[in-house]
C-alpha cells in the first residue's frame, strides 16, 4: 500500500471487459437505462468534400452520404438569454441606459443557456421582465436628451413618431410592420395627455421591451415550394439576429442591419463576409466565444467556500476568480492567436497568467496585469489542464475521476452516460476514508450496479491525478505514494482509445481524434440552436464536422462553416 | 450558488430612508394616510386565511423528532427550538409521501422534491393519467400536476397583487427540488436575492420611490395590454411549436394585467419593512444565507400583513452543499459535503452537527411563527396575523440519510380563522401527503375528498 502501481484490475483484462462493457452500454450501463444515444456522430472520417468551405454554394449538395438537398435544421423558438438581453439593453439605448438587475437570470446547470428550457418564462419572471423594462425606462426617461434628439422646428407628435419608429426598427431587429408601429403610438398618445411627453416615450419604451420580437428570436421565415415540406427559408433580418447573437451575445450593429436592410445577407457568401467581420471584433467576439467554451466544460466560477479550507487554505475567492478569468483569458490566445484549432486547444503549454496565477502555476509573474507565458509543458497542455476546469470537476476535498472522466466521455466524445440507478447514494460503496480516487474507482468498478458506466468514466478521470482539488500539479498522492496517472480510455476509437498517461498524452489522444473532432461540432450546434441532444439534425452536425475536419479543426472557421451553411438559413418546423 | 457575472447594481433608494430609533433599533415606517386610502380594500383582512409553506430540506433525525403518543404535544427534540410555541402548533406525525416512489427510476431526490407538493408523479411518467411501467419512465422531469400552494392561490388567493410570493433562501437555483407547480410544465420560480424581492414587493408602497418609476408604474395596464396585444398578433403567424411558448409567456402578461387591479388591503401592521441587509448585500453568497433568510422571513410577514398575497413559501434552497457558517459547527467537516453528511448519519456519522443544522431551519421557523404572532391584524386592530394563518412546515425526506419520505416532520402553526385547533398532536400513521393536503384544504373550506394521485388515498386527514 502506498506505491501506486499495484492495480487490482490488470491492464489487459480491464481493457477486454471495458470493450464488453462498452457493448453493454450500448444498451445502457446498466439494466433498465434508457437507450437515447442519438446524434453522435460516430465515425465521420473527415474525408472529402464536395463543397468549397465559404465558397457560397447555394445547392445546398453537402457531400454526405444521405443529407442531400437543402439542409434545415431543427430549432425551437429562443428567447435572449440573461447576458443578451443586458448586452441588448447597452446597445439599445448607446450606453445610456445600465441594465435592470431584475430580468430574470439564466439557469445555469440546464445545459447550453440559449436552450429555451433555461429561459422560460414563469409568472414571476413576467413580473421581473416587467419591472427590468420600467428600470430601463425610467433611466432612458431621465436621461432622454442623451438618447434622442428632436428635429429643430419638429412637432412633438412627430419627435415622438420618429422616435418610436426608430426604436422599433431596431429593437425588433427589422422594421416594423404598420400594426406595430399604430400600437405603440396609440400607447404614446394615450400617456401624452395625461404625463407630457418624456413619460409617454417611457411608457413605450416599457413595452418595447416586453414585446415578444425583442425578447425572442423570432424566425418567421418565408415559404417556398422549390424547398422540401417542413423547411423555412429565413429572411435576411433574421439571418442577421442569429449571427448578431451567436457571434456577439448582442443585437446587430449598423452594418449588419444595412446589409440585411438591403437584401444582401441571404447566400453563403454573403454570410460569410459579415461573420468573419463579427469574429475579427474581437471585443465583442470573443466574450461570446468563450462563454461557449465554458459552457461546452461545464466551468463556472467557484467561491473559496467551494473548497475545504483547512485542506486548502490558499483557495480563497482571489484565487477562484483568477483562475476563472485564466480559463477564459486560455481561450481567448487560442482563438486569436496563430493557430485557432482545436489542437492547439487541447494541447497548447501557453496561456496568460496574472501574478496570482503565476504564482499557483509556479512560473514567473508578469510586470503588471496579465500577460502571456509558457507553462511546463509536461504539466499544463490545453484545456484539461486548466486550474479553473480542475477544480469544477472536483468534490470539496478530492479529486474526482468521476467527473472528470464524465466530462471527457460526455463532453469530448460526446458518448452521454445515463443518470445512476434509482437509490444510487443509498447504496453507494463504502470508501475508507483518506483513500486515493484510484482506490475509490477500483471499489465502484467491482460493484455490479455501478461498474457498468464507471468503466466508461472513470478510468479516463484517473488519468487527472496529478492535478488535486483546487487544480493543483502533485507528485504524491494523497496516500503519500507517488501519483499514478495512468489512465484507459474504455471503448472508443484510435487514437482516442486503450491506455494513456497523464493529460498531456490525453491531451494528444484527443486533439488527434476524429470522434472529439465531431463531437466539437455536435456541441457548437447545440450551443449554437439551443437544442439538445434529440433535437439535433445528423445532417446538419455531420456536415458541419466534415467542414470543420477540412479546415484541420479551425475553431473560427467552424462558426463560419456553421453560419454559412443551409442549416443555419433554413429551419425545419412542424407543419401546420 | 455561483457568483453572477457583473450583475449590475440595483436603483433602489428607499431603504436608505428607514427611520432608526435609538439603538439603531429598525422601526418600520407609519402607514400613511394616503396610501391607505388608494389601497382601501373593502372588508379589511379580518377573516381572510392565507396559506404558508415553510420547506426544510434533508429530513429531520426521525428518531429525535417522532413525539410520544397521545394527543397533548410535548415537543421532540427536534422541536425543542419551538418550546414555548406549543399553543400556536399542530405536529402531525406520521405522514408519508408514497407517491415520490411511483417515480421508479428517480435518484431519490428528483422524485421526493417534485412530488412533495404535487403528490403526482412525473409528467412524463403518465399517459393518459395512467403510471407508465418502470422501463418506460424517465428518471427526472417536469411534476404531473399543480403544487397544493398554487391550488390555494387559484382558489383564495385571486384578490390579492399577488398570486403567491414565493422566496428562496440561498438562491433561485432549485436544479431538481422545483417543487411548487402552477401546472403540468409550468414551474414556479423563486425569488433568491432579499434586495430584489425588496424592491419588486414593496418599493411601490414607499413614498419616498422616485417619481419617474412612480408614473411608469401608473402606465402598467396600457403598456401590459399593448404587449399583450402583439403576442396575439405574433402567434397566428408562427409555427406551431412556437406559438406554445408564447403563449405560455402571454398567458403570464395577461394574469400581471388581471392582477392589477388588486390593490391589497392595508392592514393594521402594514407597511416597508425594514431590511437589516446592506444595500450591496451579496445574496450569491451562501455565508450570508442567515441574514437572508431573516430578511425574507420579515418580507413573508409584511407580504400578508398588507394582504399582498394569501398564499407563500419560503424554501432553503441549498440542500446540497450549505455550510451554516454562523453556526460555527463543522459543517460538513471531513466530509464532502453537507448532502454525503446526512447520507452518512444512518452508517454511524455524527449526528451532532446534523442536528445543530437543522436546529437553526427550527429557530427560522420560530421567528416566523412569533413574527406572525407579534404582527397586529385585523380590521380593529386586535386580532394577530397568525390567527388567519395556516403555516406548513415540511420537508421532502422524513429520514434523509436514506431517502426515505415516510414519517415527514409536519409541523401546523396557525388557527386558520378558527378552523384548526392548535396546541395538540395529531397521529397520523398511514396517511399519505395527498391526504394531509385535502384535509388542509378542507382548513380553507373546500371539500376536496383528495390531492393529487387519487389511487393512494383514502379521504382527507381530519385536522
Amino acid at each position: 500500500m502506498g506505491m501506486g502501481g499495484a492495480r487490482i484490475i490488470d491492464l489487459r483484462t480491464a481493457r477486454i471487459l471495458g470493450l464488453a462493457l462498452a457493448q453493454m452500454w450500448l444498451a445502457g450501463c446498466y439494466r433498465g437505462a434508457d437507450d437515447d444515444a442519438t446524434g453522435a456522430a460516430t465515425g465521420a472520417d473527415g474525408g472529402t468534400a464536395d463543397d468549397d468551405a465559404g465558397s457560397g454554394e447555394e445547392s445546398g449538395d453537402t457531400g454526405v452520404a444521405g443529407c442531400e438537398g437543402v439542409q434545415a435544421a431543427t430549432a425551437p423558438l429562443r428567447r435572449l438569454n440573461d447576458r443578451q438581453y443586458r448586452n441588448t439593453v447597452v446597445d439599445l439605448f448607446g450606453g445610456v441606459v445600465e441594465p435592470s438587475a431584475h430580468f430574470p437570470e439564466t439557469a445555469a446547470d440546464q445545459g447550453y443557456t440559449n436552450d429555451p428550457d433555461a429561459n422560460g418564462v414563469s409568472l414571476m419572471n413576467a413580473e421581473e421582465i416587467l419591472l427590468a423594462a420600467e428600470g430601463a425606462a425610467a433611466q432612458a426617461v431621465d436621461r432622454f436628451a442623451e438618447i434622442w434628439t428632436c428635429e429643430p422646428g419638429q412637432a412633438e407628435s412627430d419627435c415622438a413618431a420618429a422616435f418610436i419608429a426608430d426604436l422599433a426598427d431596431r429593437a425588433y431587429r427589422r422594421p416594423p410592420t404598420a400594426d406595430e408601429l399604430a400600437a405603440l403610438v396609440a400607447l404614446y398618445d394615450a400617456h401624452r395627455v395625461e404625463h407630457g411627453f418624456t413619460d409617454a416615450i417611457g411608457a413605450v419604451i416599457v413595452a418595447v421591451l416586453q414585446m415578444p420580437q425583442f425578447l425572442y428570436l423570432v424566425e418567421e421565415g418565408t415559404s417556398d415550394p422549390e424547398l422540401p415540406a417542413g423547411v423555412i427559408a429565413l429572411r435576411d433580418h433574421e439571418i442577421a439576429s442569429r449571427l448578431s447573437y451567436l457571434v456577439w451575445d448582442t443585437m446587430p450593429d449598423a452594418e449588419l442591419r444595412a446589409a440585411a436592410d438591403a437584401g444582401e445577407l441571404h447566400t453563403a457568401a454573403q454570410i460569410d463576409t459579415q461573420v468573419r467581420r463579427l469574429l475579427a471584433d474581437r471585443e465583442r467576439s470573443a466574450p461570446a466565444l468563450v462563454r461557449f467554451y465554458r459552457e461546452w466544460m461545464e466551468v463556472r466560477e467557484l467561491l473559496a467556500v467551494d473548497k475545504d479550507q483547512d485542506a486548502f487554505p490558499q483557495f480563497d475567492d482571489a484565487l477562484a476568480t483568477a483562475m476563472d478569468e485564466e480559463y477564459s483569458r486560455f481561450v481567448e490566445r487560442v482563438l486569436f492567436g496563430e493557430t485557432p484549432t482545436l489542437a492547439e486547444l487541447l494541447t497548447s503549454p501557453r496561456t496568460e497568467v496574472d501574478a496570482t496565477m503565476a504564482a499557483f502555476y509556479g512560473v514567473a509573474a508578469p510586470t503588471e496585469g496579465w500577460g502571456e507565458v509558457e507553462l511546463p509543458a509536461d504539466r499544463r497542455a490545453g484545456l484539461l489542464t486548466r486550474a479553473g476546469l480542475l477544480a469544477e470537476h472536483s468534490t470539496r476535498v478530492a479529486s474526482s475521476a468521476t467527473f472528470r472522466g464524465k466530462l471527457v466521455r460526455t463532453r469530448l466524445m460526446c458518448d452521454p452516460i445515463p443518470p445512476p440507478p434509482p437509490g444510487a447514494m443509498a447504496m453507494a460503496p463504502e470508501f475508507p476514508p483518506d483513500s486515493t480516487a484510484r482506490e475509490r474507482t477500483e471499489i465502484l468498478l467491482q460493484e455490479p450496479s455501478c461498474g457498468g458506466c464507471h468503466q466508461l468514466m472513470n478510468p479516463i478521470g484517473l488519468g487527472f491525478e496529478h492535478y488535486d482539488a483546487i487544480g493543483s500539479w502533485r507528485d504524491l498522492d494523497v496516500d503519500g505514494g507517488p501519483v499514478d496517472a495512468s489512465g484507459i480510455v474504455n471503448g472508443g476509437a484510435e487514437p482516442l482509445t486503450g491506455e494513456f498517461d497523464g493529460l498531456v498524452e490525453l491531451g494528444d489522444m484527443l486533439a488527434g481524434s476524429t470522434l472529439v473532432r465531431d463531437c466539437v461540432a455536435e456541441q457548437w450546434t447545440r450551443h449554437a440552436l439551443g437544442v439538445d441532444e434529440a433535437q439535433l439534425d445528423t445532417c446538419t452536425v455531420d456536415t458541419l464536422a466534415q467542414r470543420f475536419a477540412a479546415t484541420d479543426g479551425d475553431l473560427l472557421e467552424l462558426v463560419v462553416a456553421f453560419t454559412t451553411a443551409d442549416a443555419f438559413r433554413h429551419r425545419r418546423v412542424e407543419e401546420g | 450558488m455561483a457568483r453572477p457575472a457583473s450583475i449590475p447594481n440595483l436603483r433602489v433608494t428607499s431603504r436608505r430612508t428607514f427611520l432608526r430609533g435609538a439603538g439603531g433599533i429598525a422601526i418600520a415606517l407609519p402607514w400613511l394616510e394616503s396610501i391607505a386610502t388608494r389601497r382601501a380594500h373593502a372588508g379589511g383582512t379580518a377573516g381572510n386565511a392565507g396559506y404558508l409553506q415553510f420547506i426544510h430540506p434533508q429530513g429531520t433525525l426521525v428518531d429525535r423528532w417522532a413525539p410520544a403518543a397521545g394527543n397533548a404535544l410535548v415537543l421532540s427534540q427536534m422541536l425543542q427550538p419551538l418550546a414555548g410555541l406549543e399553543p400556536e402548533l399542530v405536529v402531525v406525525s406520521g405522514v408519508a409521501n408514497t407517491t415520490s416512489g411511483l417515480n421508479q427510476m428517480s435518484n431519490g431526490h428528483n422524485s421526493a422534491g417534485r412530488t412533495l407538493l404535487t403528490c403526482m408523479p412525473f409528467a412524463d411518467n403518465l399517459s393518459n393519467g395512467a403510471l407508465l411501467p418502470a422501463d418506460q419512465q424517465v428518471d427526472n422531469g417536469p411534476a404531473g400536476g399543480p403544487s397544493i400552494d398554487q391550488v390555494l392561490a387559484d382558489r383564495i388567493g385571486t384578490s390579492t397583487p399577488y398570486r403567491s410570493v414565493d422566496f428562496g433562501v440561498g438562491g433561485a437555483e432549485v436544479g431538481e427540488y422545483q417543487m411548487q407547480w402552477a401546472g403540468a410544465n409550468d414551474p414556479v420560480t423563486l425569488e433568491g436575492d432579499p434586495l430584489l424581492a425588496f424592491d419588486r414587493l414593496f418599493s411601490d408602497l414607499d413614498p419616498e420611490m422616485p417619481t419617474t418609476m412612480t408614473r411608469l408604474r401608473a402606465a402598467r395596464k396600457s403598456v401590459l395590454d399593448t404587449v399583450d396585444g402583439a403576442f396575439g398578433q405574433l402567434t397566428v403567424r408562427v409555427s406551431a411549436a412556437d406559438r406554445l411558448r408564447l403563449e405560455a409567456h402571454a398567458e403570464k402578461i395577461r394574469e400581471l394585467e388581471d392582477r392589477l387591479d388588486n390593490l391589497g388591503g392595508g392592514g393594521a401592521s402594514c407597511g416597508v419593512p425594514v431590511l437589516e441587509v446592506p444595500p450591496d448585500f451579496a445574496a450569491w453568497d451562501p455565508a450570508l444565507d442567515d441574514q437572508a433568510a431573516k430578511a425574507f422571513i420579515d418580507m413573508m410577514v409584511m407580504s400578508f400583513a398588507c394582504d399582498l398575497t394569501r398564499v407563500g413559501t419560503l424554501q432553503f434552497t441549498d440542500y446540497h452543499d450549505p455550510h451554516f457558517p454562523w453556526l460555527g459547527l463543522p459543517i460538513p467537516g471531513t466530509y464532502d459535503s453537507w448532502h454525503t453528511m446526512i447520507h452518512e448519519v444512518p452508517n454511524g456519522g455524527d449526528p451532532a452537527p446534523v442536528q445543530g443544522a437543522m436546529d437553526w431551519y427550527m429557530l427560522q421557523l420560530a421567528y416566523l411563527i412569533t413574527s406572525l404572532a407579534n404582527t397586529i391584524d385585523g380590521p380593529d386592530g386586535t386580532g394577530r396575523l397568525l390567527d388567519r394563518m395556516l403555516v406548513v412546515s415540511l420537508s421532502e425526506f422524513g429520514n434523509g440519510g436514506t431517502h426515505s419520505t415516510q414519517q415527514l416532520p409536519v409541523v401546523l402553526a396557525g388557527q386558520v380563522g378558527g378552523a384548526l385547533a392548535t396546541g395538540r398532536h395529531v397521529a397520523a400513521e398511514g396517511a399519505t401527503s395527498g391526504e394531509l393536503f385535502a384535509g388542509i384544504l378542507g382548513l380553507f373550506g373546500f371539500e376536496d375528498q383528495c390531492f393529487g394521485w387519487a389511487e393512494e388515498c383514502s379521504g382527507p386527514l381530519g385536522l
